[in-house]
């Protein structure tokens, strides 16, 4: 074998191996527990196809589908909030690092301190209404958190759109800085607008950027939500704000119906692997392109 | 260049801009004026400067909470963790980005399919492996399984960045016969410097905050980190707010300062594109 | 530079070393010591470091005073993941001797994991009633061996503000406990401007839970118990129908406190009613949001109490809702030392050790030989002056009991997406959830 062939092997032999001890051999053990009934403890009993068969009636399996369906609608809004404002940062304005400092800040302290804190500001006696109230918009100071359908959109504005600012405008900037600046001075010279600038020059630049970045916000919303979730609604008012993986959640560490968990959770991996083939789609496009 | 737009368009730009890290801003504030508020004040007073500033809830979160403790413990965990993650996604990021091997790119698409999944789902089999391997309680154990979740993420961007290193470098590398840990130490970590800086801050602040691992994994006074601590403190009734915003803030306190030192050097990343060549 | 990065990576990896060569030799630091015997106990109390950890710690002390040969290791756990990490114990066979839990099916799922308890409790059963021993053994059955140990009961009621019922021309010593005088008064309040229900809403509206528990007490009684085998039930109930017609009528009239879905239960509720931002409020009778903190708030004298309303549908009048134990301890199988674990946790449920830790947290004991009066509160006297009457939420799964059916109440009541019916249906469902397993 060539040396750089062994050499490469030795380097990405520990990334390997943690993966497969404590992450490959979970997510196969997840599927086949699917299979079983098991408390947490004690023995696993095989019931075959039953947790199936119980999840497709289960009421509350399909209104968290439709919930996680609601929550991925904001995806675009997420993708063009970070990028417009990333463009509006690179115009290289007086105290543009200042700007994207501030706006990372939220991201530094997490998702469950944030839910927390939003689950204080979005109340219907609470900041936000005060705010939209002294601005005279007091018609718009609605109960965010106790209606169904506006506490699920709130969901999907804070946690698929604002939350998503901070690392976005770090992720993007990072792709504009190796746009060649000749394109803009190209631009320039054209007389554009910064608004065609934005269109014809900047996005099909970081194109590549911009779909990881789409891959990024689905994983976001079909795998990292929950801590945000239970913190800032419970999943709640009722099932409102119920996604895939809260039931996950409510399966596995409340009711301790562990199989039962774990079936949602295949449900869980396959729209995951949807994803990731889309992601190899992406990566292998990207690949011929170099 | 910016002064090829009308000035009207540029205060159109700062006010969005100003929008946007006023919305950022407020929740940090809203956390700080209200853990300095009484708890008596707060029942009334929720949303206004606190009448009467009190550090109450600071002096219960560090001397009754035993903040302190958790605190050493994540001062001492999380470095020891970056030093592994970094090693890790330098390491794999420059072999996946520079180097040619046979299924390179397959096993480069698995990495990063083993990111997408929650922390919930691995952790009752992660927690048993860890048993099996006697590394319960251990802060090895934890770092391990840190580096394991949150390695694939760093790698992928040391991946993107070793991709954009002229080949020239490790070509001249190589035929200075140089052998693989040489070139690592020698050209793979100078060349990513600019890149280190936004790994660590990325890495720090997933392992600050990580929480569903910690819980599993330690399980003794001791040990425990501090977004632990804050957890413990929130018992069963949850926390009156003043005393949770005074833990928060206590808790954020570390990656805040962390993130404003380093403000500089992600500038210096970020730029690292252009200065390429 | 590269050395100092050479040098920096060493230093960090032998101080790696260091931390897992330490961390090992402190866990083996106090398995080592075989004399004295050392219990470990979990706990999801603990962390609690304002009012349940001074306590536990004094009763330690104490207890290793009278107990030289014995050495009390008490660890915290976090209670958002506790019977994940129990589990996680059991499942690898070994932890904690003693572990708290929750008394009620959360109990019940670890009897092949603790032991039977019942000739170490013999010398002083008679202490705490035959109520409270056959709630904590095993599956909560009769004549079944004792699992737990119970430190707390736990009960629920309607506290009211004696000073704003006289404010809106109420007579502060009448409580409102039938449902005529109970909607009137709740009138007198809000023409006064009052809040006539203090109400935590958001999140879980626990508000809705706890006075649905008051109002099932009244309905079934003491054969409450029937719900679980389907000897009676929800839907068809005449009396539980009405029920939630008078908890929507309390919503519809403006009862409940307008910025109740902005307000978690725990603890913003319970703070708005001791600052006395409200005439009612559905409380504990628990370590929290109970008697204590409302008459230390408030006064002594201000504060009054009723179990229930009484409705003419319900079968029965004022029951109070309880639950025969709250919280206990346990001891489990794979204890080396279960006589020093019993010995630990008996100077917790008797003597010397309860006194401390109901006169420090406010919790009530069952047991029976705790002077009362010493407390210095005279409306506990007055509480504690009925018998219990079994909580409902006690026969349901785990997942009904602490989620499902509030969220039931909040699509009913705060998001009012579903009508009373789906409601009724709903709480049935959470029986016969119970029924079917077995």
């Amino acid at each position: 074998m060539k040396s750089e062939t062994i050499e490469s092997y030795i380097l990405i032999a520990p990334l390997l191996l943690l993966l497969i001890v404590f992450i490959l051999y979970p997510v196969i053990a997840n599927v086949y527990l699917s299979f079983f009934k098991w408390k947490g403890m004690g023995q696993a009993v095989f019931i075959g196809f039953d947790n199936y068969q119980t999840m497709l009636k289960d009421e509350t399996f399909w209104v968290s589908i439709k919930n996680t369906l609601v929550l991925l609608l904001y995806i675009p809004l997420g993708v063009a909030l970070p990028l417009m404002i990333s463009a509006l940062l690179k115009e290289g304005l007086k105290g543009w690092p200042v700007f994207r400092a501030i706006i990372y800040l939220p991201n530094i302290l997490g998702y469950v301190i944030i839910g927390m804190i939003s689950s204080i500001i979005f109340r219907k006696v609470g900041p936000l209404n005060n705010g939209l109230t002294s601005l005279g918009l007091g018609s718009l100071a609605l109960d965010w958190l106790s209606k169904p359908e506006l506490a699920l959109n709130s969901l999907g504005l804070v946690y698929g759109v604002w939350m998503r600012l901070g690392f976005g405008c770090i992720f993007f900037l990072a792709a504009m800085s190796s746009i060649d600046d000749s394109l803009y001075d190209a631009a320039k010279i054209d007389g554009a607008l910064w608004w065609r600038t934005f269109w014809n020059v900047t996005v099909p630049s970081i194109r590549f950027s911009i779909e990881f970045w789409i891959v990024l916000s689905f994983i976001e919303i079909l795998a990292r939500a929950f801590p945000f979730i239970y913190t800032f609604t419970r999943g709640g008012p009722g099932f409102a704000t119920f996604t895939l993986e809260y039931g996950i959640y409510n399966a596995g560490f409340v009711a301790f119906n562990m199989g039962y968990a774990s079936t949602w959770a295949s449900v869980l991996f396959v729209l995951c692997g949807i994803i990731a083939f889309f992601q190899v789609k992406l990566m292998r496009k990207n690949a011929d392109v170099q | 260049m910016s002064n090829r737009y009308r000035p009207s368009v540029h205060a159109i730009m700062y006010v969005v801009l100003s929008v946007c890290a006023i919305m950022a801003l407020y929740p940090l504030f809203f956390v700080l004026i209200t853990s300095l508020k009484s708890s008596g004040e707060y029942v009334n007073n929720k949303l206004l400067f606190p009448e009467n500033i009190t550090f109450d809830n600071y002096i219960h979160v560090w001397v009754k909470g035993n903040m302190l403790k958790y605190f050493i413990n994540s001062c001492v965990l999380i470095p020891c963790g970056l030093v592994l993650y970094l090693f890790v996604c330098i390491s794999a990021g420059f072999a996946f980005g520079r180097l040619r091997f046979p299924f390179r790119f397959p096993i480069f698409l698995s990495v990063l399919f083993l990111m997408i999944f929650p922390q919930m789902l691995l952790s009752i089999q992660i927690f048993q492996i860890c048993r099996n391997l006697h590394l319960v309680n251990k802060y090895l154990g934890l770092i391990l399984v840190w580096v394991a979740y949150f390695g694939p993420f760093g790698t992928y961007i040391m991946t993107t960045y070793y991709s954009t290193v002229p080949m020239e470098i490790v070509e001249s590398a190589r035929l200075d016969g140089t052998n693989v840990w040489q070139m690592l130490f020698h050209i793979m970590v100078p060349i990513a410097k600019p890149m280190i800086v936004v790994i660590v801050i990325i890495g720090f602040q997933s392992m600050w905050n990580e929480l569903p691992f910690s819980l599993l994994l330690l399980q003794t006074e001791h040990l425990r980190t501090i977004t632990q601590g804050i957890g413990m403190m929130k018992g069963q009734y949850g926390l009156d707010d003043t005393i949770l915003t005074a833990a928060i803030v206590s808790a954020s306190l570390v990656p805040l300062l962390l993130f404003m030192f380093f403000q500089r050097e992600i500038t210096m990343g970020s730029y690292s594109g252009a200065v390429k060549g | 530079m590269k050395i100092r990065l050479r040098v920096v990576c060493v230093f960090l990896l032998l101080a790696v070393t260091m931390m897992a060569w330490a961390n090992g030799s402190k866990e083996t630091g106090t398995a080592k010591s075989a004399e004295p015997a050392t219990i470990t106990i979990w706990d999801f109390k603990y962390g609690d470091v304002q009012g349940v950890q001074p306590a536990m710690k004094k009763i330690d002390d104490l207890i290793m005073q009278q107990n030289p040969g014995i050495k009390i290791n008490h660890v915290g756990q976090p209670n958002d993941n506790y019977y994940q990490l129990v589990r996680a114990a059991v499942q690898a066979g070994e932890g904690p001797d003693i572990v708290m839990f929750h008394g009620g099916v959360q109990a019940y799922d670890f009897d092949e994991y603790t032991i039977g308890l019942d000739k170490y409790i013999a010398s002083w059963r008679s202490e705490i009633s035959e109520f409270s021993w056959e709630y904590c053994s095993e599956g909560g059955g009769k004549n079944k061996p004792v699992h737990m140990v119970p430190m707390t009961t736990q009960g629920f009621g309607i506290y009211y503000n004696k000073a704003l019922f006289t404010k809106a021309g109420l007579d502060p010593e009448k409580a409102p406990s039938d449902i005529d005088s109970f909607m009137a008064a709740c009138e007198k309040l809000k023409n006064a401007g009052i809040v006539p229900i203090t109400a935590g809403l958001q999140g879980d509206p626990y508000t809705v839970d706890f006075l649905f528990r008051c109002f099932v007490a009244n309905i079934y009684g003491p054969d409450v118990k029937d719900l679980a085998t389907g000897a009676q039930s929800f839907k068809g109930n005449a009396a539980f129908k009405r029920a939630t017609e008078i908890m929507k009528e309390i919503f519809q009239k403006g009862y409940m406190d307008p910025a109740g879905t902005s307000t978690p239960y725990f603890m913003d509720a319970a703070n708005n009613f001791a600052a006395g931002k409200g005439a009612m409020f559905i409380g504990l009778l628990s370590d929290v949001c109970h008697w204590k903190v409302f008459c230390d708030a408030l006064g002594n004298d201000s504060v009054g109490y009723f179990p229930t309303i009484n409705f003419p549908e319900a079968t029965y009048k004022d029951q109070q809702v309880g639950q025969p134990a709250g919280i206990g301890y346990s001891v489990m199988k794979w204890s080396k030392n279960p006589d020093a674990a019993m010995k630990v946790i008996a100077g917790y449920a008797r003597g010397e050790g309860n006194a401390i830790w109901m006169g420090m947290t406010g919790a009530l004991s069952p047991n029976k030989n705790v002077d009362i009066k010493s407390l210095g509160y005279p409306l506990v006297g007055k509480i504690l002056e009925k018998p219990f009457v079994l909580d409902f939420n006690t026969l349901l799964l785990n997942e009904d009991a602490n989620g499902n059916f509030d969220r039931y109440c909040a699509q009913a009541y705060i998001s009012n997406e579903v009508s009373l019916d789906k409601f009724i249906d709903s709480a049935q469902g959470m029986l016969d959830n119970r029924k079917n397993t077995k």
